[in-house]
């Protein structure tokens, strides 16, 4: 009984080996391309954020110093 | 030879009135008070510098004050200042009512065209707050944020105003312009200086027009204050509620060359003698009688766009009020 195939099977039963092979290897370095340039907009993005943001945190564990002159620092 | 009248002798003007006969300069001290019993009060304390007046918002001032110190519950201050600003006297006044303060500062042109210096917010907070957010604006390159926090009431009246406020919608700076906030679950557990300690703070807009007005470069500006208790558990509190105690944390955010970093300060105390420190060193202020801790222009404005902080903190420490820097590491 003849199948219609699909999915991974249907890659594998289309091109030629080689063909398969070039294409896994085309598929994967665009894959590395994208995922490093998600990284370096990752890694500019958190670069502004942590010299431009504003989303310090203040000082929460720690005492209080009474000031004294003269210049009550 | 200086003459400053005093105009209510309540908890916070009562302890005004003692600083103001500690100041050298200050020679004779008009007392006003609804209350003749407590204006003559304070007299006997005050001795030959004092004389008790009979004197009302709707009478010209007296001849011959150098200077106004007003110490009326908050909201009544607006028609003596008026009255101030009609007889050319300037004026210290510690309201901390948030719409006496708006209607105050809508007075800088006629106190600009008649010369004269209003100091609004000369209390507690506003007041010795300004004062430490200037301090703390000192040692930054730019102050982007301000959060000011208060705890403590100086009297029974100031506890009335304290409570009005927290029924107010409360006001702050969100990105350089003054909004109004819409009521909202806006508590904030807040440290405070031992012995006042941690409390949890309500928004409030008392104050934050001055600040806005002192630093117009801050995006964000806020004011918290600690509600009073409920009058249901008032049978099983002191009677005095000037000698509670009483705290203000300063929070300023600002940049030091690319870093932003924050510098906190704060005081801690008898709530109506620090409020009634203040107000005394300010109109001292005013009549020039302590002249290193800054200078006064026409206008109307608060304690940070006038005074000199160090001086000013100098002077505070002289009378037994003393400032605090939290120290501590950020913990995200």
């Amino acid at each position: 009984m003849l199948r219609r195939p699909f999915g991974r099977l249907s890659s594998r039963s289309g091109p030629s080996g080689r063909g398969v092979v070039m294409l896994k290897g085309m598929r994967a370095s665009r894959a590395f391309r994208r995922s490093l340039i998600v990284v370096v907009v990752a890694a500019v993005a958190g670069a502004l954020v942590r010299v431009q943001g504003k989303g310090s945190v203040a000082p929460t564990i720690g005492g209080w110093r009474q000031l004294s002159g003269p210049n009550f620092r | 030879m200086s003459t400053v009248l005093l105009v209510g002798v309540g908890a916070l003007g009562a302890r005004a009135g003692r600083q103001l006969g500690a100041t050298p300069g200050i020679d004779r001290i008009l007392v006003a008070d609804r209350r003749a019993d407590r204006a003559e009060a304070l007299r006997k304390f005050l001795g030959a510098k004092a004389e008790t007046v009979e004197w009302s918002a709707r009478r010209p001032l007296p001849p011959g004050v150098d200077a106004v110190a007003c110490a009326l519950p908050a909201g009544d201050d607006v028609p003596l200042v008026i009255a101030a600003l009609e007889s050319g006297v300037p004026i210290a006044t510690s309201g901390d009512n948030q719409e006496s303060i708006a209607t105050l500062l809508r007075l800088n042109d006629e106190a600009l065209a008649s010369g004269v210096a209003v100091l609004a917010g000369c209390g507690l907070a506003p007041g010795l707050s300004d004062v430490l957010a200037a301090h703390a604006a000192t040692l930054l390159d730019s102050v982007d944020e301000i959060h000011v926090s208060r705890a403590g009431v100086a009297g029974p009246d100031s506890e009335a105003s304290m409570r009005r406020l927290h029924s107010e919608r409360p006001t702050e700076v969100i990105g350089g312009v003054m909004s109004e906030v819409r009521r909202r679950s806006t508590h904030e557990l807040i440290w405070f200086p031992e012995p006042v300690g941690d409390k949890e703070c309500e928004l409030i807009g008392a104050g934050v027009g001055l600040l806005h007005k002192s630093f117009p470069s801050a995006d964000r500006i806020t004011m918290r204050a600690v509600e009073p208790e409920s009058r249901s558990t008032g049978w099983f509190r002191r009677n005095d509620p000037g000698g509670n105690w009483g705290a203000t944390r300063v929070e300023v955010w600002g940049r030091i060359g690319i870093a932003r970093v924050p510098v906190i300060y704060g005081a801690v105390g008898r709530t109506a003698t620090m409020g009634g420190a203040v107000l005394g060193v300010a109109t001292a202020l005013l009549v020039g009688a302590v002249p290193e801790i800054g200078s006064v222009q026409p206008g109307v404005s608060g304690l940070a766009s006038c005074v000199v902080p160090e001086a000013f903190l100098a002077e505070l420490e002289r009378r037994g009020v003393s400032a605090a820097k939290f120290e501590g590491v950020p913990v995200a």
